[in-house]
């Protein structure tokens, strides 16, 4: 378990300060693939650093399976950091080093026998498929391939906890889907808790269990990545959904919709699993004195599970509206109204 | 072969080979103790950089202006000034022994520098990572700093080598021989040019030899495997 308690880090940039972290508080529970998620300067690799100490915090406490890391001395701190793996967007491997003592690295510093070194790192070039560059030196590597070193080298010393900083902003697309396919396995055989800081909603709904919106330096939401994906509350974080799930209409759209005589309503709906959005709207039209028009509507796979959002406009009375919505959400399905100025504006990109 | 030389050069083939042998003692002697007490120097320089792992604002402060004080010193002043410490060390101020201390004093500063700015070449990330696996400072220069700044440092050391040739060509005026000695003295004031333009080309293939040496040495470092 790794708890932050009021962590404040402030940076002094010229004549004025920076708040890099304001009073954030997270915990982490043990198993979890936990994602941090903020646009450049949020302050989610400074919190990130904060748990190895990498970055110590002006104030606030923070414990690694119960061990308050800044009350440590330089020993035992070297210590903890041994069972807390990180990896790094640049990957950081010594290119004056082979693969195979690139990953004989942190067993060596912490003096263990060489036949056993032996072993480990044979072991670990197997975990992640790259048994046959042991001699290579990385400038001959590809980039997924030296983050697959840089991955075996951050697990050498058995760690409960793997660090995961932009590990895959410096990747391509294909390449990041099979580094991200590794670190849950890492999660999944393992039992190594993953943090994952990245700016890509993508790596978030791909990966992770959990994740924590960062903005200036605070948490501003946080949830299971199922929640926030289907009912993002605050308005970064629906920056960062729309990145995946885009349920923006056209302006000529919108201002069809505004000129409805009738009493109207729009709705997104989301749907996660079994339920059907699709067959309750139907139902809906049937049983009550409703007509829908569908305005947008999408599938996704979020965390392991199907995601539906429709955003539909709901003309009849505002008593009839209501049982419409009230015989949605029996059904299994979330409401919500849409803001039709938020849906027609760019609000520019998350990223 | 002992004819020609004579015949040409005025000057016997011991008295070439002393001088070349000269040359070499002091540029491989001042080189190996130089380049030991520059290591310490430029390591010193980067870990107590503000910024460093061993951030340290006065020891830095302290470091930096005593390697900039000995680099201000043209190395023809600095012999003189050592003069004194040369005589306590070595026991007599002339010589090609003696020679060996302002030397030595002149290139570490120097080669300091050269290293600094090899070892700050080596990215951020990698002291990040090797504190992320526990390493201990000593553990991080050993393992990290100087294995990957290697080949830069190679470089800074052939460098510093062809700078020593040329040092030890003044280090004649006092009596330390060598091959730049043999040209001022027996070739530039004896007016006898054919041995001025031999020792030139003598000196011209040593500071080849050393650049391709180390540009070889170099390139393995850096283009591994």
């Amino acid at each position: 378990m790794i708890e932050l308690s009021h962590i404040t880090r402030v940076f002094t940039a010229g004549a004025r300060d920076v708040r890099a972290l304001d009073d954030v508080s997270l915990t982490i529970p043990d198993g979890e693939i936990f994602g941090l998620i903020g646009s450049s300067g949020a302050g989610k690799s400074t919190l990130l650093r904060c748990i190895n100490l990498l970055e110590r915090p002006d104030s606030g406490e923070v414990r690694v399976h119960g061990v308050d890391m800044l009350g440590l001395g330089r020993g035992a701190l070297s210590a903890e950091r041994r069972g807390i793996g990180m990896i790094f967007q640049q990957f950081n491997l010594l290119d004056s080093a082979t693969v195979f003592d690139n990953i004989a690295m942190p067993m060596r510093l912490a003096g263990v026998p060489t036949d056993r070194i032996r072993a480990r790192v044979d072991e670990l070039l197997g975990f992640v498929e790259l048994s046959d560059k042991a001699t290579t030196y990385p400038p001959r590597l590809s980039g997924g391939q030296k983050q697959r070193v840089g991955i075996a080298r951050a697990l050498a010393n058995n760690p409960r906890i793997l660090l995961a900083d932009e590990a895959t902003s410096a990747l391509d697309p294909e390449t990041t889907d099979s580094i991200l396919a590794l670190l849950k396995r890492v999660n999944r055989e393992l039992g190594v808790t993953v943090v994952i800081v990245t700016h890509e909603m993508q790596v978030i709904a791909k990966t992770c269990h959990r994740v924590a919106v960062m903005s200036h330096g605070r948490i501003v939401e946080e949830g299971p990545v199922l929640d926030v994906f289907s009912d993002p509350r605050e308005r970064i974080t629906r920056r960062f959904v729309r990145t995946i799930i885009d349920d923006r209409v056209p302006e000529a759209l919108v201002e069809k919709i505004r000129a409805t005589p009738e009493n109207y309503e729009t709705w997104r709906l989301t749907y996660a699993g079994e339920a059907s959005a699709g067959s309750s709207l139907a139902e809906v039209n049937k049983t009550h004195d409703v007509t829908t028009s569908l305005l947008y509507a999408s599938v996704h796979e979020i965390d392991g599970v199907v995601l539906g959002v429709l955003v539909v406009q709901a003309k009849g009375t505002p008593e009839v509206l209501d049982a419409a919505k009230q015989y949605l959400r029996d059904a299994g399905v979330g409401v919500r109204q849409q803001d039709l100025d938020e849906m027609a504006h760019d609000e520019g990109n998350a990223a | 072969m002992t004819d020609f030389i004579e015949t040409y050069f005025a000057t016997t083939p011991e008295v070439l080979l002393e001088a070349a042998a000269d040359t070499l003692y002091m540029v491989g002697i001042s080189l190996v103790l130089g380049t030991l007490l520059a290591i310490p120097i430029a390591m010193g320089l980067v870990l107590m950089r503000p910024d460093g792992i061993k951030g340290n604002r006065v020891g830095y402060a302290v470091l930096n202006v005593v390697v900039n004080i000995a680099r201000s010193l043209p190395f023809i002043i600095l012999m003189v000034v050592l003069m004194p410490l040369t005589r306590f060390i070595v026991g007599t101020r002339i010589g090609t022994t003696a020679a060996l201390v302002p030397l030595t004093l002149f290139i570490a500063p120097f080669m300091a520098r050269l290293f600094e700015a090899s070892i700050l070449e080596v990215p951020k990330g990698i002291v990040e990572a090797a504190q992320s696996m526990g390493a201990t400072t000593w553990q991080i220069i050993r393992y990290f700093l100087l294995p990957e700044a290697w080949g830069s440092i190679l470089l800074a050391i052939t460098t510093g080598t062809v700078t020593l040739v040329g040092a030890t060509a003044m280090a004649g005026t006092i009596g330390a021989g060598g091959v730049g000695d043999l040209a001022l003295t027996y070739g530039y004031q004896a007016f006898n040019t054919p041995l001025m333009v031999l020792t030139v080309i003598v000196l011209i293939v040593f500071v080849q030899a050393i650049q391709s040496l180390g540009n070889t040495l170099a390139r393995r470092t850096r283009n591994r495997a």
